[in-house]
């Protein structure tokens, strides 16, 4: 599937197969934490977080996400928690991802 | 997943922002795990004679592991899950025990893929709440194959989830 925020064209990585898991987006980001703490919020939290992962703002690769995620986590408060949360769900699509990339590549 | 107890925004409990701040003020997302929590979650498991137990705090997007015992490796190197695979979540909602004899037959987990995937059959959560009324998580118990849990065991289950809620409760003064 390709996705196209501002300038950037990603391709966004699958689900993971069985699981039917995918990586938090930048937009799932966002309306997590808009959710939480309100939109104007939110999109200062994402660019100082972004910026101190030293990682563009739209068209993240999954490391991206991680390192931004971990960035958001280490907040005080309501946005360390929606941070956390989204550790968790990059972290859980990594390592199901690899293990079944693993699993089909020994076929 | 538990999508059929799900609701959207800020009508759902697991997204109330009160009890989030609470998680976050009582350090419950810190990657070290406190040694009184994994001794109540090893004893949970031992005493329930089931493989794996967790202290699982429920936050808005995803379940933290803050103490384990005998999780799948993922689980246990992702320290937690997705919060629509979290049967604790359930616990959290209601504010009440959430208990599954069989997860294939159950309506509200049996289409959570770690059901199948990964054999999760039989769990017993208790709820982790605060003194100032607010649901953390659960204290639970998972199992491999399908059990009916007894009035003993839920009760012993109780005695250790009130335990380990003392011990969250300490982190306040810490």
């Amino acid at each position: 599937m390709i996705r196209t925020q501002s300038t950037v064209t990603v391709h966004t990585p699958p689900p993971v197969p069985g699981y039917g898991l995918a990586p938090p987006t930048p937009g799932d980001a966002l309306a997590f934490l808009a959710r939480g703490v309100g939109p104007d919020r939110a999109a200062g939290e994402w660019l100082g977080a972004c910026k101190r992962a030293g990682a563009p703002t739209a068209g993240l690769s999954v490391d991206e996400m991680m390192r931004v995620s971990g960035r958001l986590a280490e907040q005080d408060g309501v946005v360390g928690v929606i941070g956390q949360s989204l550790v968790v769900r990059v972290r859980t699509y990594r390592l199901l991802a690899g293990s079944f990339s693993r699993a089909e590549s020994s076929r | 997943m538990s999508g059929e107890m799900m609701t959207d925004g800020a009508a759902d409990p697991i997204r109330d922002n009160a009890r989030l701040a609470e998680i976050a003020a009582l350090g419950l997302t810190a990657a070290e795990v406190d040694g009184v929590l994994q001794q109540t979650v090893e004893e949970a498991a031992s005493r329930l004679g089931l493989p794996t137990a967790m202290v699982s705090i429920v936050m808005d997007e995803a379940q933290w592991f803050a103490a384990h015992t005998g999780l799948p490796a993922w689980m246990a190197e992702a320290r937690g899950t997705p919060v629509e695979w979290s049967f604790c979540a359930n616990a959290v909602r209601t504010g009440e025990p959430f208990v599954v004899e069989d997860a294939t037959t159950h309506p509200l987990v049996k289409n959570i893929p770690i059901v199948d995937l990964d054999n999760v059959r039989c769990y017993a959560g208790i709820p982790l709440v605060t003194s100032t009324r607010q649901t953390l998580g659960t204290l639970c118990v998972i199992g491999t194959e399908p059990k009916s849990f007894s009035q003993a065991e839920l009760d012993t289950l109780r005695t250790l989830a009130k335990q380990a809620m003392d011990r969250i409760e300490e982190r306040r003064r810490e």
